[in-house]
């Protein structure tokens, strides 16, 4: 067990990895035993996930479940994994929407073993990212995973996957590799250090000993502007095109729709939330006066984010298009929100990021229920699904009005605290943006209409209702969705130390 | 004066065949105005006093370049039908690069704070050799190297095709 | 001394035997491999075993450790070449022996080009591998494809080398020398020069540089190696992007390090780094966005070979110390991965006879094994972890925001987007082997090739995790220049 709690992280990170060995070297006429080792595999990170909550220090505000040696000497590059409250929340949603993914994926046909172990590879990198702590390692993580993504999209996914592929793999590098310039930036102007076992080091990659041991804003100007004014928006595009913000999120609609519905699970329910995490992480521990100086900026861009993609999904008739939009509209809550510098705004951003974590990819397996049977999403076709699918249609209601934000449910605690949050520094903005709310309820609304009241189509009778896997999938995320809707202190008590901290730095 | 008036009629003259040699339909009559060019440079050679790099000029040049080349010519098919030969091409573009470097030269040439040579006084040819076959006798070796390759890759290339 | 270019004059010799032995008793292709390959693999452990000692008494060459370094690189290149090379589609048996005397040749003389210390040394070598270059690209005999490549190279390389040569003429008329230390002592002291003799002189830097850029196809010399990586033999081409390359980057380090420098320099003025900074937008941007539409994958990958070329160059406008390791750190990694691109696609056309993109679709399900290595070669080109590419690349553009200054942050924002496009070429592969459908039937090839790629696979990966021997592997051959 020390063992285990010593490592967690490690063994979180790279045991799928270790499975997609694994995978690989299964013969591909056992398909059957290839989906339930992976299974296994997402199961027990989960498990090792909860493990991890359970042993959490709720009280302490430092890094937990450290491991940190010396990798590569000769660039000073460490590696260096640890939970705080910035991403410990993130770290379990991780582990719980793999696993939610895992299973919906067992309905898979096509080249099993491929698909798998991409799945899993794709894990270890979302993992990597959420838990590195040094730069270089972090960068790592962060591209490992647009590969499988590219694969899991480009051959799994539907009519127009090719483009979609592709336009995820170039929007994403593009971003990317912004932000590599940037993390060589901070290490070659990083004051000299040590590294963890003593040695002298001329720079750094450690992100605790950036944020701590250095000053960025009084270095030398580059083209006019401050050193870290500039680093700041390399690192923010990179970001931005993740979340993704306005005008970077054309990517999303595209992937979303072509992706197979597990990876559009996993594309809403992790890979978004890691721009909101990088900035929170790396733009404001380590360059918090550039932070200050861009924050009406990212709000108004976060106010951009809720208004225009609320609109952009009134016009929608693709289903699984208009959840995308409505992911959107919901990431521009934690920018608005973050970019107030209060204690409820930057709680509400992240627990906004668990708790749209957990609702959007419920969204998305309830498209891809109906896509399964009638191989369409035109909302404007459907109708009457009500009296043939009374179990799903149930589920859809919770889902939706837990997005739409109902008290009672997860949704509405985020959006509460973003807007006291963000109300304290920008009155008109937040007023603007919670226009939203009966915008995103007017469209959740017309759209259960359209697609579940009405008279029964004759079309579509006979339809099942949710099987055993769907189950398995829908129930767990409805579970936590009223539970953190009644009892949100279950995330707030282990982000909230960290983030007060934060708080106080910035100020 | 005498020197410097023969030296602008030889530059006239080479400058003259020059524009000949890339112009002349008549390839036989490019090469020859080409053989005029060279035996032009070793007259400067020779007036600029290096009557070595003269005597050079005119055995490697003239008399083996020269003669290869119109071997090359005599051979190459279809020579009678003078007409097809040797067109000339793309003349603003070969004017306008011209007048480019033109220029550049002449700028180098009037404005660069060149520093006069000392004239040698005894260019013997013995030293010249002396200075090959000591200091510079590795690019004698090399020399050697690109006949070598020139050879086998000139015969390999020209080995009739095995059917 | 002579036993500082002991392996050069071994290799000569082994060249010419190797010749003369299968001239007289002709043996099959597997035999002629076998026996060079040995020997060379025996050269190349003589010439790191020690008895090589670094030699800086003569003044036309010399050797060091810097040269060193690139030795090994054209010997390992070599190597790989040599096992690609037999039973090539492109090159025929009856040949061989003079193909192997023209690859132990090619050795010598990228070697010593690396090792010139002379203008005139640097350009007679430059000859001698030009010379073997056209021959090895016209080696394909059969096919007018290949002739014409290869005329096409010696015609373009015939006005680089002259353009080159007129460069050195006038150096050595403006400063009496054509020994670089000395060439660049009598720049230092020469004072400020007017404007228009300065811009003339601007030129003048580029046209000595003409033949360097020449072989490494950098802009405004480029424009050959498409049609030349079209037309000759692929294992030829392959190592004509790699080992050339690096004799040329080697010698231009050397150039610009010893002769250009300095910030006194009355040529340059310090401004080397400008120069060679725009010379690097150009290339590499040109090279990328021509790239992009490009249906023949060897085309491709002389375009992309082109943009890599541009990174090298962009990292070597720092004009530092770390500048030069990043250089070469990189050229391992560049060596790996584009020597595993290319016998990828050799391993195709080998048996399609076309290296058209269409016969790439499906390649996933027809030989998964070559696929899969054929994108992590593409990948790691590209510059994704964690692959060895990308270690390669942080380093070049580590070496460039080092240095530190808008200039070349600009420079390093331009590079970085340049990678981020070349994805879009490279994954048009990716898509054709894994996202589209071909024909089904199963694709073999022989084991030794299957093992070449393997191996370099691996290193792809391997290297790209765990760096650190490369890094000691270029650090210890990284002392001064002379």
């Amino acid at each position: 067990m020390d063992f285990i709690l010593s490592h967690i992280l490690s063994l979180m990170t790279f045991l799928p990895l270790v499975g997609m060995v694994i995978v690989a070297l299964i013969p591909s006429r056992y398909p059957q035993y290839i989906r339930y080792f992976s299974v296994l595999v997402s199961g027990l990170v989960f498990l090792l996930s909860l493990v991890m909550y359970a042993y959490f220090d709720r009280d302490s505000t430092d890094l937990q479940f450290v491991e940190h040696f010396v990798w590569i000497r000769g660039f000073n590059i460490e590696y260096f994994m640890g939970v705080d409250g910035l991403n410990v929340s993130l770290v379990i949603l991780t582990a719980l929407i793999s696993l939610i993914a895992c299973i919906a994926s067992l309905g898979i046909e096509k080249k099993v073993k491929g698909y798998f172990a991409m799945f899993l590879l794709l894990m270890t990198g979302m993992m990597g990212t959420f838990v590195a702590l040094d730069l270089f390692l972090f960068y790592i993580f962060w591209e490992v995973m647009l590969l499988p993504m590219y694969f899991l999209i480009g051959i799994w996914g539907g009519p127009r996957k090719e483009y979609a592929a592709i336009k995820f793999f170039l929007y994403t590098l593009f971003g990317s590799v912004l932000m590599l310039v940037g993390i060589i930036a901070l290490y070659y102007n990083s004051e000299p250090t040590t590294l963890v076992d003593g040695t002298a080091a001329s720079h750094t990659f450690n992100i605790m000993k950036l944020t701590t041991e250095n000053d960025f804003s009084s270095k030398a100007p580059l083209f006019g502007i401050s050193f870290a004014k500039l680093v700041f928006v390399l690192f923010f595009i990179g970001f931005a095109i993740k979340i993704p913000m306005f005008p970077f999120h054309t990517w999303l609609p595209d992937a979303h729709v072509e992706a197979p519905t597990p990876i559009s699970v996993i594309l809403a329910g992790i890979l978004l939330k890691m721009g909101i995490y990088g900035i929170l992480r790396i733009n404001y521990q380590i360059l918090p006066e550039a932070t200050q100086w861009a924050a009406p900026v990212v709000a108004v861009f976060g106010v951009i984010n809720i208004v225009y993609a609320a609109f952009v999904c009134m016009a929608q008739e693709d289903l699984k298009k208009l959840i995308a939009y409505s992911s959107v509209s919901h990431m521009g809550f934690s920018l608005l929100a973050m970019s107030s510098f209060s204690e409820p705004g930057i709680s509400g951003a992240v627990l906004q990021l668990f708790t749209h974590g957990v609702i959007s990819p419920m969204l998305f397996l309830i498209a891809g229920v109906i896509y399964d049977r009638a191989h369409h999403r035109d909302i404007n076709k459907f109708g009457g699904l009500a009296h043939i699918m009374p179990e799903y249609s149930a589920f859809t209601g919770l889902a939706f009005m837990a997005s739409l934000g109902l008290p009672g449910l997860a949704g509405f605690i985020a959006e509460v605290l973003c807007f006291i949050g963000a109300f304290s520094a920008f009155k008109l903005m937040t007023v603007i943006a919670a226009t939203s709310v009966v915008i995103t309820a007017a469209y959740y609304l017309w759209t259960m209409q359209r697609v579940f009241l009405g008279p029964k189509n004759p079309r579509y009778e006979g339809y099942p209702d949710l099987n055993l896997r769907e189950r398995f999938t829908l129930y767990p995320l409805a579970l936590i969705i009223v539970i953190l809707g009644v009892y949100p202190m279950i995330i707030l008590d282990i982000i909230n130390p960290t983030i007060f901290r934060l708080i106080n730095t910035l100020r | 004066m005498l020197v410097k008036i023969l030296f602008y009629i030889i530059s006239l003259g080479i400058a003259g065949l020059a524009l000949f040699t890339a112009m002349s339909k008549n390839i036989v009559r490019s090469v020859f105005a080409l053989l005029g060019v060279m035996i032009g440079v070793a007259c400067i050679y020779g007036i600029l006093g290096s009557a070595y790099l003269a005597v050079i000029q005119i055995m490697i040049y003239v008399g083996g370049i020269m003669v290869l080349f119109i071997f090359a010519v005599m051979f190459t098919s279809k020579i009678e039908d003078i007409n097809i030969t040797n067109r000339s091409y793309g003349w603003i573009q070969a004017l306008i690069i011209s007048l480019a470097i033109f220029v550049m030269f002449a700028f180098i040439i009037l404005y660069y704070p060149f520093e006069k040579a000392s004239m040698l006084e005894h260019q013997s040819v013995e030293r010249i050799g002396k200075v090959i076959s000591a200091e510079y006798l590795p690019f004698l070796i090399a020399i050697a190297v690109i006949l070598l390759v020139s050879l086998v890759g000139a015969i390999t290339i020209a080995r009739p095709k095995k059917e | 001394m002579l036993l500082s270019y002991l392996p050069e004059i071994l290799t000569f010799a082994a060249g010419l035997l190797i010749l003369f032995v299968f001239s007289v008793r002709r043996s099959s292709f597997d035999i002629i491999t076998s026996v060079s390959f040995l020997t060379l693999l025996v050269l190349m452990v003589i010439s790191v075993s020690g008895i090589v000692q670094p030699d800086a008494s003569s003044r036309l060459f010399a050797s060091s450790r810097f040269t060193e370094f690139f030795r090994i690189i054209i010997f390992v290149s070599l190597l790989f070449t040599f096992l690609f090379s037999n039973r090539s589609r492109e090159i025929s048996e009856n040949t061989a022996p003079e193909y192997f005397l023209m690859l132990y040749l090619f050795f010598v003389a990228a070697s010593f080009m690396v090792m010139a210390e002379n203008l005139l040394s640097l350009y007679i070598s430059m000859e001698i591998l030009s010379l073997i270059s056209y021959i090895c690209v016209s080696f394909d005999f059969d096919r007018a494809r290949s002739k014409e490549a290869g005329l096409k190279y010696a015609i373009y390389g015939a006005v680089a080398s002259s353009i080159m040569l007129f460069g050195i003429s006038y150096m050595y008329g403006t400063t009496g020398s054509l020994y670089y230390s000395e060439i660049a002592q009598k720049l230092q002291e020469t004072g400020s020069l007017s404007e228009p003799v300065f811009l003339m002189n601007i030129l003048v830097i580029l046209m000595i540089f003409g033949g360097l850029f020449f072989k490494l196809s950098v802009f405004p010399f480029y424009a050959w190696s498409p049609d030349v990586y079209q037309g000759g033999p692929t294992p030829f081409v392959a190592l004509l992007s790699v080992a050339s390359k690096a004799a040329a980057i080697g010698a231009l380090i050397k150039v610009v390090m010893i002769m250009f420098a300095a910030d006194t320099n009355a040529l340059t003025n310090g401004n080397i780094a400008l120069i060679l900074g725009i010379i690097a937008v150009l290339t590499m941007t040109l090279g990328n966005l021509m790239a992009i539409n490009q249906n023949n994958l060897k085309r491709l990958l002389a375009y992309s070979s082109i943009a890599h070329a541009g990174y090298m160059i962009m990292a070597l406008s720092a004009v530092d110390d770390t500048s030069v390791l990043a250089v070469k750190f990189y050229l391992v990694a560049y060596l790996v991965m584009n020597l595993g691109a290319f016998y990828c696609v050799q391993i195709v056309s080998d048996r399609t006879d076309s290296e058209d993109i269409e016969n790439y679709y499906g390649l996933s399900s027809r030989n998964p094994y070559l696929a899969a290595l054929f994108t992590v070669f593409l990948l790691s080109l590209t510059g994704i972890p964690p692959f060895f590419g990308f270690i390669g690349k942080f380093y070049l553009f580590a070496a460039i925001i080092h240095k530190g200054g808008g200039w070349y942050y600009a420079l390093a924002i331009i590079g970085v987007i340049n990678s981020a496009i070349s994805l879009y070429y490279y994954a048009r592969i990716i898509r054709a082997m894994y996202l589209l459908n071909g024909n089904d039937e199963p694709f073999v090839f022989d084991s030794v090739r299957k093992y070449t790629i393997g191996f370099l696979g691996v290193l792809a990966v391997l290297f790209g995790v765990w760096f650190s021997p490369v890094l000691r592997f270029v650090e210890y051959f990284h002392t001064v220049l002379r």
